[in-house]
């Protein structure tokens, strides 16, 4: 399922906040969004999934104009991880898993064994299956972060959309989650991701875009872009990338990552 | 019912969870019997089952017809009532909180009833018929509802929750001096008694008619309820969210409160402001089987229904005048909620 971004002006209903946007992604590719706070990283996710309106350009998915798409059509078609949030009410693990399924089933239905069934399956996926029966309250913010993209899963979206997915998990379940991408990615589910961590498009990105006010500053394979030139522009830190190489006798090959500098 | 039972009616087994909705069937239903024969004029269950035997199979009785009257023309239509609006308000209470992911918001904070007794007062005001104070309720319950809605989602930068429970307030407070400006303007020999006796909250004065008229609209209102159960989870969850799961947010939740609306001001027309019930029987349901509303619809009203049928009960017999109903349901739910604060957090944050 490709998604193509042709000259996309978008922004909130009043106010535009990038402008020019052009950009895709493939079945099966990973981009990772960075940019500093503000930067219309979220904004711009949430355009791509139709829920703001664009100010001008075009969004593409499968040939067919965004605007197109019917809510469940298109909810069946990409999924959305939100960063992971308080709830109101103590909905169970599973319950929230399972509500990854509504484009799947009728407005008067109710869910179907089989429904059940891919809701157990995403939960163990990522591992989380013991935790089925807690309340969502009750758990930590990783869990939560976990089950949310558990829900996305069951969603049997082709192409999956997430905000900062690794911003509340623990330094293990970050690299779990970011492994968790590449195996997807390997079914041919595309996956467009935010994050604060330049290491994580480094070493997990297929192609990185970098949005610095809301414009397009840089975009292209990780290794040509994620450069401590244009860290320094989209940051205003000074910071280099260094390479080390993984002893590992499958995998040998270079692992990079970002290291800030005295200014 | 205990906390283990509850615990385990969560985790799975299918007895425990049976029981769960078995138990107060049970209770219900010992509490019609029980409404049946207590008070001024006792009837004995032998009498009510003799009666009711012979009625169903219309042979001729020997009863006295005063015992009749008694069953079928004044406690009966008054059980039935409390039945349907409890079950109708506990229902009402559930829909409000899940919408508006709020577990604190019920019919009368979110100014649902006082916006209905507004309607019905403003049509007792200009003497209409039964029917056309239901209509005003409804018109005045949904403008109330609209109104909150719309200053707490238009006063940004606050808590959310906070700013409609505050907007609950003030729209409240207004429906509250839109009523007082009404007494003081009413016929203070025939239209003032009847508004400030039908604003304590009573269900002794309903006739089979007002039934008629309400029940319809009740089962109107729970229809939607009942075949978006599922889908009304849905609702608790962020807006993006749940539009990004392909859900029509914006009609989903108009239908949840037209449908909530119309179940309030069906039940406030007859039964005058009957306030706590849709606010603290969610939380006991949702203590009980969890926050899921397809489990929790059918609890919610035989809660709701045992909750005021047996608040009723006690009003007309406790004392040798009857106690005002929404006085009484004050009085016990207050505290309720009180206890419920303090222990059962574990039902929202």
């Amino acid at each position: 399922m490709k998604l193509q971004i042709e000259n996309l002006d978008y922004g909130y209903t009043k106010r535009v906040i990038g402008r020019s946007l052009n950009f895709s992604v493939d079945a099966g590719e990973i981009l990772c969004v960075l940019g500093p706070n503000g930067s219309g990283k979220t904004t711009l996710f949430r355009t791509l999934l139709g829920l703001l309106p664009t100010h001008g350009g075009k969004i593409v998915l499968e040939q067919k104009s965004l605007v197109d798409w019917p809510r469940t059509r298109l909810a069946k078609a990409i999924g959305y991880v939100p960063q992971a949030h308080a709830a109101y009410f103590a909905f169970s693990v599973r319950e929230i898993v399972l509500m990854g399924r509504t484009a799947h089933i009728g407005i008067f239905s109710l869910p179907s064994e089989s429904d059940k069934r891919m809701a157990e399956d995403s939960l163990k996926t990522l591992g989380i299956a013991q935790l089925a029966d807690k309340p969502y309250t009750e758990i930590s913010g990783g869990e939560r972060q976990l089950t949310l993209i558990a829900r996305a899963l069951a969603q049997g979206s082709q192409l999956l959309i997430m905000d900062e997915p690794t911003a509340s998990l623990d330094f293990g379940n970050q690299i779990r989650v970011l492994r968790q991408f590449a195996a997807l990615a390997a079914t041919g589910i595309g996956i467009v991701f935010s994050t604060h961590d330049p290491d994580h498009a480094l070493n997990y990105a297929d192609r990185v875009l970098m949005l610095k006010d809301g414009g397009l500053l840089q975009c292209g394979r990780p290794d040509e872009v994620v450069t401590g030139d244009n860290l320094q522009q989209l940051y205003g830190v000074k910071v280099a990338v260094e390479s080390i190489a993984e002893s590992h006798p499958r995998h040998a090959r270079r692992r990079r990552t970002c290291v800030p500098l005295a200014d | 019912m205990n906390a283990s039972l509850a615990e385990a009616a969560r985790a799975e087994p299918k007895k425990a969870r049976a029981l769960i909705y078995v138990l107060p069937l049970a209770v219900l239903f010992a509490l019609i019997v029980l409404a049946f024969s207590v008070g001024r004029f006792p009837v004995s269950p032998a009498e009510l089952l003799a009666v009711l035997l012979a009625k169903l199979t219309g042979a001729n009785h020997a009863h006295a017809s005063l015992i009749e009257t008694v069953i079928f023309q004044i406690r009966g239509p008054r059980i039935v009532a409390a039945i349907v609006v409890g079950a109708a308000l506990a229902a009402a209470g559930a829909a409000y909180q899940g919408m508006f992911r709020n577990p604190l918001v019920s019919p009368d904070i979110l100014g649902v009833s006082a916006g209905a007794a507004v309607g019905a007062v403003f049509a007792i005001f200009l003497s209409q018929n039964v029917f056309v104070i239901q209509a005003c309720a409804f018109a005045g319950g949904l403008l109330a509802v609209a109104a909150v809605y719309g200053i707490g989602s238009s006063v940004r930068g606050h808590d959310p929750m906070l700013a409609l429970i505050l907007a609950g307030i003030i729209i409240g407070t207004l429906l509250g001096s839109t009523i007082a400006l009404m007494k003081y303007l009413a016929d203070p020999y025939d239209q003032l008694p009847a508004i400030t006796f039908w604003l304590l909250g009573s269900l002794a004065s309903i006739s089979p008619g007002d039934l008629g008229l309400a029940l319809p609209m009740i089962v109107v209102g729970l229809t939607p309820l009942h075949f978006l159960r599922w889908r009304m989870n849905l609702l608790s969850l962020p807006d993006d969210e749940a539009r990004a799961l392909g859900v029509d947010t914006r009609r989903l939740r108009v239908t949840v409160v037209c449908a909530a609306t119309l179940m309030t001001a069906a039940a406030v027309a007859i039964s005058g402001i009957i306030g706590w019930i849709g606010l603290l029987i969610p939380h006991a349901a949702r203590m009980l089987v969890g926050p899921d509303f397809a489990r929790m619809l059918p609890l919610v009203m035989l809660l709701g229904a045992c909750y005021l049928l047996g608040i009723d009960t006690l009003a007309r017999t406790m004392a040798s005048i009857e106690v005002p109903l929404g006085t009484l349901t004050a009085f016990i739910g207050a505290p309720f909620f009180v206890w419920l604060l303090a222990t059962a957090r574990r039902t929202w944050q």
